[in-house]
């Protein structure tokens, strides 16, 4: 088996390797030696990334997931706006922080309640689109 | 005036019985009451290193609780909590103390049961807990002679048992 010696000039051990020296300390022996794991284990490794995937989803979504993330997703131009302001503007200005919180604290009940009625998703709709014109607006006038 | 009283007394009633059903179901999901403040989102995210006993490693999330700082670490398998998780847990926990958070509880998840742990305050005595697993990971990493503890149920699940001398499976 070729030794990677590369890998072992330095001190520094993940916490995975540590969790598996308490398993087997052959099992971090034989990795760091090269020895390639079975493709079973491949495959085992692959379901548990997706699990974990989905687990980060679950949790994130849960706590994390504000208003414009359920009103236009995570990854739109939208949300980075509002997040952008959150964390550039808002977190600097006096009581800013304590707004968030409050935003935090308040956002998923408000997403409850806007899931169970249209005419509140759609009121919510239009104050969160104003407010991001607003923001860009706002931005835009800075800039210039 | 009556009318709008009641009105907005109304939709208080209403606004207090879903948050309070939404706070239910996250509590119950995790258990945790608290603000989630780090999440693990993949491979772009880097890990916690703690220079004084050089481990690095990521939790699969932090929570910000009343006490303190809580670590999850989830496994995906539907098991029990082994003692290899605890010390992972332990040792994600550490690194993530070196970069300033001061994590009081470890939190392990499988897809059948969940433990809380309690950590011991300083640095030093959670090291203690997990020496001898990081000193064994060291020796493995340089390539000095390590024990194995060959189990017939632990070797079946390693994936490097095709290449192991010592396999009970």
């Amino acid at each position: 088996m070729r030794h990677d010696k590369s890998k072992r000039k330095s001190e520094w051990i993940s916490a995975s390797d540590v969790g598996r020296s308490e398993f087997c300390p052959n099992s971090v022996a034989l990795k760091y030696a090269g020895a390639k794991p079975s493709r079973r284990a491949v495959a085992a490794q692959d379901r548990g990334n997706l699990k974990h995937e989905q687990f980060n989803r679950q949790i994130s979504t849960d706590k994390r997931c504000y208003v414009a993330s359920y009103l236009y997703g995570m990854e739109d131009q939208r949300t980075e706006t509002l997040r952008q302001f959150r964390d550039n503007t808002l977190d600097y200005m006096p009581g800013g922080r304590i707004l968030i919180a409050v935003y935090y604290r308040l956002s998923p009940m408000v997403i409850e309640i806007s899931k169970r009625s249209s005419w509140i998703d759609l009121l919510l709709r239009r104050i969160v689109d104003r407010l991001v014109l607003w923001v860009e607006l706002r931005g835009k006038s800075h800039d210039s | 005036m009556i009318h709008e009283l009641l009105i907005f007394i109304a939709v208080v009633a209403v606004l207090v019985i879903v948050w309070r059903r939404r706070r239910n179901s996250l509590v119950d999901e995790l258990g945790i009451e608290g603000d989630l403040i780090w999440i693990d989102d993949g491979r772009h995210t880097k890990p916690f290193f703690n220079g004084a006993f050089k481990v690095f490693g990521k939790p699969d999330a932090l929570y910000r609780t009343r006490t303190g700082v809580l670590s999850v670490e989830y496994k995906s398998r539907n098991g029990p909590v082994f003692e290899s998780d605890v010390t992972q847990a332990f040792c994600a926990a550490l690194a993530a103390r070196g970069d300033g958070y001061r994590v009081n509880q470890v939190l392990i998840k499988t897809s059948a049961i969940q433990e809380v742990f309690k950590l011991p305050s300083s640095d030093k005595a959670l090291f203690d807990r997990i020496q001898p697993a990081v000193v064994h990971a060291r020796q493995a990493k340089f390539g000095h002679a390590v024990p194995s503890r060959p189990e017939l149920k632990k070797c079946r699940s390693c994936g490097f048992r095709g290449d192991c001398d010592d396999s009970a499976a």
